[in-house]
C-alpha cells in the first residue's frame, strides 16, 4: 500500500502520519462494478470502504419497491464510517452508481484502531457527521426543489466525484435516484440540452457548461459543498483545504 | 418482457426516449405513461410553468407507435 497522503480518497489522504501507519497494514484494494451493492439496509457492515474513484449512492427503499437516493459519496467520503463507532447495522443501502475503485478495511479492525487513536476516531465521527449534513440537505432539496434544480445539483455533484465531464448514467438510473418518472427526466434533460448545458447520448451525459448548470441549480449544491468544507476540509477543486483535517 | 419507449409529443416536436424500459405487458406500459403524464402535470402546476407536452407516445423497439396517451387523460375526474 503506497503512502496514504497521496491517496485520492480524502479521508485517507488527510490522516496524520501516526494514524496512517496504524491503518496502512490493514488496507486492501477493491473494485466495485456499476450496480454492486456494498451493503443493504439492516445488513451488518463488515467492511468500511474508502472510494478513490466512482460514485456510491446511499438509497432508501420502500416496501412498494420504490427507492430514492438520500446522498452520494465518492473520493470525498467514507462508506460505513459509523460502523467502527459501534453503528454496524446499515441504516440504508449503498450501491456503486458509477464503477468505483477504492480501499477497504475490516470494521472490527477499524473499531480496535479507533479505540487506540482519538484523532482517527474524530476523523470517522466527522465523516459520519458530514454524511448526516449531506442527507439532511438532500431531504430538504427532494421535498421543496424542482426537478430541474435537483437534476442540476445531482449532475454537478456526480461530475465533482468522477472528475470528468462525461457521466456514464442512464436516464432510468437518474429517474430512480431522483424518485421521479423517466419521462420527467426526459423532459428536463431536454430542457438542459436545449439551453446548451448538457448533451445526452444513450447511457451518457456530457456536461457542457458548468457555470450554466450552477445557475440552473438550487442552493443545495453549494450548501452540501460548504458542509464538506467545514466538517472534513474537502472541496471539489481540492487545493490547500485538503489538509485541514487530521493536521 | 419487451422494451417500451415513452416519447413525449410537444406541439410539432417529438422528444425521443432513447433508452426505453423493460416491461411485461402493454397494459403496464400504458399505466406507466399515465403515471408520467400525471407527474408532468403536477410539476407544471406546482411550479406555475408551461406544460411541455401534449401526449405521451408509447412505441415498441422497432419504432412503431403502440399507443398515444393524451395529457388530458391523466387529469383527475371531478369528485361530483
Amino acid at each position: 500500500m503506497p503512502l496514504l497522503s497521496n491517496s485520492p480518497n480524502h479521508f485517507l489522504a488527510s490522516l496524520s502520519p501516526t494514524d496512517s501507519d496504524l491503518l496502512r497494514p490493514h488496507l486492501k484494494s477493491l473494485t466495485l462494478p456499476q450496480g454492486t451493492f456494498i451493503y443493504k439496509a439492516e445488513d451488518s457492515v463488515e467492511r468500511v470502504y474508502f472510494p478513490q474513484t466512482g460514485v456510491i449512492s446511499l438509497i432508501v427503499g420502500l416496501t412498494s419497491g420504490q427507492f430514492v437516493e438520500a446522498g452520494m459519496l465518492g473520493r470525498n467520503g467514507v462508506i460505513g464510517a459509523g460502523a467502527p463507532l459501534d453503528g454496524a447495522i446499515a441504516i440504508n443501502s449503498a450501491i456503486a452508481q458509477v464503477e468505483s475503485s477504492g480501499i477497504v478495511a475490516e470494521t472490527v479492525v477499524l473499531r480496535r484502531l479507533a479505540r487506540e487513536s482519538e484523532t482517527l476516531r474524530i476523523s470517522l465521527v466527522r465523516h459520519e457527521q458530514v454524511l448526516t449534513a449531506h442527507t439532511q440537505q438532500v431531504a430538504a432539496c427532494n421535498a421543496l426543489h424542482e426537478l430541474e434544480e435537483r437534476l442540476s445539483r445531482w449532475l454537478l455533484q456526480t461530475r465533482d466525484l468522477v472528475r470528468s465531464d462525461t457521466l456514464p448514467l442512464t436516464q432510468e438510473f437518474l429517474s430512480q435516484m431522483l424518485g421521479v418518472q423517466r419521462s420527467s427526466v426526459t423532459l428536463v434533460a431536454r430542457k438542459l440540452q436545449d439551453a446548451g448545458l448538457i448533451r445526452y447520448r444513450r447511457g451518457h451525459i456530457q456536461v457542457l457548461d458548468v457555470e450554466g448548470l450552477q445557475d440552473s441549480c438550487c442552493e443545495c449544491y453549494a450548501a452540501i459543498n460548504a458542509h464538506f468544507r467545514r466538517l472534513v476540509g474537502w472541496s471539489p477543486d481540492g487545493g490547500a483545504l485538503g489538509q485541514l483535517v487530521g493536521s | 418482457m419487451a422494451r417500451y419507449y415513452f416519447h413525449i409529443k410537444d406541439g410539432p416536436a417529438l422528444i425521443k426516449d432513447q433508452e426505453g424500459t423493460e416491461l411485461s405487458t402493454a397494459e403496464e406500459a400504458r399505466s406507466q405513461a399515465l403515471r408520467s403524464a400525471r407527474e408532468l402535470w403536477a410539476d407544471a402546476i406546482k411550479s406555475g410553468s408551461e406544460l411541455g407536452a401534449d401526449a405521451v407516445v408509447i412505441a415498441d423497439e422497432h419504432g412503431r407507435t403502440l399507443t398515444f396517451v393524451p395529457m388530458t387523460e391523466a387529469l383527475p375526474k371531478r369528485s361530483r
